[in-house]
């Protein structure tokens, strides 16, 4: 048996820690932001500045979810009698923006408003977009966003999107039951409460 | 005796009462576009059938596919129709789904868009009177 000296024993201990650290780096899958529980609400308190950790802590947020999303019943009415309620901080407020001036071709379907509601509606939009969201899934969307001199106009098309769902299959966005890659309802469950959660997908064989 | 009397006579007056109100609300609608036809349109003799033919009807949009009303809606109006977002739509036919047809700023929204969507071009009047006659007849 290798006998170690007392002095050996932190220096040791430090390599270890430093060559776990990198290889969790290195190979570690970046879906810190599924994490439940504790470790995820001490992240957002940390992260959080002063004026929004009250806002955080009263929605008992967890890392994973963007929060209530306390939808108007204007939002309800006009937005949900063709599709699911999209979450107001899955986009940055230039997205929402450029979106509801263009409804005469909404996602190939004209879905114009009067101004009065339109108007509404975007205010609606802006103040719980993605730059409001103290999430760490709305801050890693913007952060994706720097350097994007065009808004996205859909969460699907975003680099972020694309990098949370990089093992799914096209193939499986046209599944029936599943549509397109915009219903995010078929694959989790809470989308239109905000929980985006990895542990919670379930998706639809066929 | 007397409590179920008065109950009865409740349940009566509102089976009676229903279909009017629910039929003044609709008229009230249909009404306003045969009040707002333009000076070239004429009402059509057989409205409800025309109106039938242009729920059916198929048009190639500008994106090169086809599509209708009943794209939609479904061929029987009676029946849930889906969006393109793959959302249910309840049924269009008042007979199925009574708020139908009872709000003019919903159904003038929702010509609006559905005829740019389908024809390329707002519906006329005379369109929108042929459409809600046969929808309404759908029993």
């Amino acid at each position: 048996m290798i006998r170690l000296k007392q002095t050996h024993v932190p220096l040791i201990l430090l390599l270890s820690i430093l060559t776990f650290g990198a290889a969790n780096l290195l190979y570690g899958d970046d879906d810190d932001d599924d994490n439940d529980g504790k470790s995820g609400e001490h992240h957002s308190s940390q992260s959080s500045s002063p004026s929004t950790s009250k806002k955080v802590a009263s929605k008992s947020q967890s890392a994973t979810d963007l929060g209530a999303p306390g939808y108007t019943t204007l939002y309800k009415e006009e937005c949900t009698s063709c599709h699911m309620a999209y979450h107001p901080a899955l986009l940055p407020t230039a997205s929402w923006t450029k979106m509801m001036a263009s409804l005469k071709d909404h996602f190939g379907v004209d879905a114009t408003l009067e101004a009065k509601t339109q108007s509404e509606l975007l205010k609606f939009l802006v103040s719980g977009s993605a730059e409001k969201n103290r999430s760490r899934r709305a801050q890693k969307l913007l952060k994706s966003l720097k350097g994007n001199t065009v808004p996205p106009v859909s969460y699907s098309t975003t680099s972020y999107f694309k990098q949370k769902h990089h093992e799914i299959s096209t193939g499986v966005f046209k599944r029936k039951g599943i549509n397109s890659a915009a219903n995010c309802l078929a694959c989790h469950p809470r989308a239109e409460e905000g929980g985006y959660n990895e542990h919670e997908v379930k998706i639809p064989k066929g | 005796m007397t409590i179920k009397f008065v109950l009865k006579s409740i349940g009566i007056l509102w089976m009676l009462g229903s279909p009017l109100v629910f039929a003044q609300n609709v008229d009230a609608v249909l009404n306003h576009y045969k009040n707002n036809l333009t000076q070239n349109e004429q009402l059509d003799p057989n409205a409800t059938q025309e109106g039938k033919t242009l729920y059916l009807r198929d048009v190639i949009n500008k994106k090169g596919e086809k599509i209708s009303c009943h794209t939609c809606h479904g061929l029987d109006p009676k029946t849930q129709g889906k969006s393109k977002a793959g959302k249910i739509i309840e049924p269009l036919a008042p007979s199925a789904n009574a708020q139908r047809f009872t709000d003019i700023k919903k159904v003038e929204k929702w010509f609006r868009r559905n005829c740019r969507d389908v024809f390329d071009r707002e519906c006329t009047a005379k369109e929108k009177v042929n459409f809600i006659s046969y929808i309404t007849s759908v029993k």
